[in-house]
């Protein structure tokens, strides 16, 4: 898009680019009131990653005019996406202990030598314990 | 530019990539920030899948200070396009104008940030409180410095940048469009970050 415009579709564009963001202030508004909803976990991080890929989708497409681009982008673009899924899938695999439970033992084999058994045994999956007292010490804070 | 070495295709098309450098460096950089945020996105995820209890966003962080800084930030992301759209125009006294209403807008984003990181710290609430609050403040923290650079970005152009504009109005014309190409990924990620922290 950085070629020369015509009066008339520079303005076009400038009306196009102002829609999109009132289109993006409404998603933005359903996001939050969503959240009030109190919808069960999954539905919600559903909901809000909908309306979140569509307003991404919204700036990445208009405001970032990838929906006209040029090849060498949309090649650079899928490289990056490939990755992209590799790293979001780390938690999945982790979860479902394919990573984790490859690495784990000879490294908890390392930590508690020297120590008495017990103390480093799960050493990868304890932190939520540690967070579940911690984390009720911020709830009740902060209303305005 | 005072220098008499000649930067190749900062304006016309390179004849491999159909691109301006200026254009492809940038993509090229997001692509390396969309890793970058992508890892801290995937840490995000695997942190709460593996807590035993993850507070819900609403109930510990200020939703309507966010809500306001993202419409703030979609605004911005508006006059940075207008900004441009009006140099295409040939209109810089307006494009300047929008330059400084996009760096109103994303200095609004700061202190609306420090309000809300300053609440936590006066509740004894810091990034060592729990992995909650770790990964709340990296990712937030990370993002805020991001919208710093971008506010240092468009005021040099406001400032002092826009002269080049007498000279070679196509090359300056490219320069707000590539850092709106940033500031564009910076209120896209924000998009990500604000459901995902503040409001699950």
């Amino acid at each position: 898009m950085s070629e020369h415009h015509s009066p008339e579709e520079i303005q076009k564009h400038q009306k196009t680019f102002w829609t999109v963001g009132g289109i993006l202030f409404v998603l933005t508004i359903l996001t939050v009131a969503v959240a009030y909803f109190h919808l069960p976990l999954a539905a919600a991080v559903l909901v809000a990653l909908l309306v979140a890929s569509l307003k991404g989708g919204l700036v990445a497409g208009i405001f970032m005019h990838l929906i006209a681009e040029r090849k060498v982008i949309y090649q650079l673009l899928i490289l990056t996406i490939v990755f992209f899924i590799v790293l979001m899938a780390l938690p999945i695999l982790t979860e479902g202990n394919s990573v984790g439970r490859n690495v784990q033992p000879p490294a908890r084999d390392m930590y508690l030598e020297g120590h008495e058994g017990g103390h480093g045994e799960v050493h990868g999956e304890d932190h939520g314990g540690e967070e579940a007292h911690a984390d009720e010490g911020g709830s009740e804070e902060e209303s305005h | 530019m005072s220098s008499d070495i000649e930067i190749p295709h900062v304006v016309e098309p390179h004849p491999v990539t159909g691109l301006s450098n200026a254009k492809l460096g940038i993509w090229l950089f997001l692509s390396s920030e969309v890793m970058l945020f992508g890892a801290f996105f995937s840490s995000l995820i695997l942190l709460r899948i593996g807590a035993t209890n993850w507070p819900h966003g609403p109930a510990v962080l200020n939703v309507p200070l966010a809500f306001f800084n993202t419409l703030f930030l979609i605004l911005s992301s508006v006059t940075v396009l207008q900004a441009w759209m009006s140099l295409q125009a040939g209109n810089k006294k307006q494009s300047q104008t929008y330059l400084w209403v996009t760096i109103g807008l994303a200095t609004l984003f700061i202190v609306l940030k420090s309000f809300e990181y300053s609440t936590k710290f006066s509740h004894g609430i810091y990034p060592g409180t729990n992995t909650f609050y770790a990964i709340y403040f990296t990712m937030t923290g990370l993002h805020a410095l991001h919208v710093i650079g971008g506010i240092v970005v468009f005021a040099y152009f406001a400032l002092f940048g826009h002269k080049m504009h007498e000279t070679e109005p196509e090359r300056y014309a490219g320069r707000i469009e590539v850092s709106g190409l940033y500031w564009h990924f910076v209120d896209l990620v924000w998009i990500f970050l604000f459901p995902t922290l503040y409001l699950l």
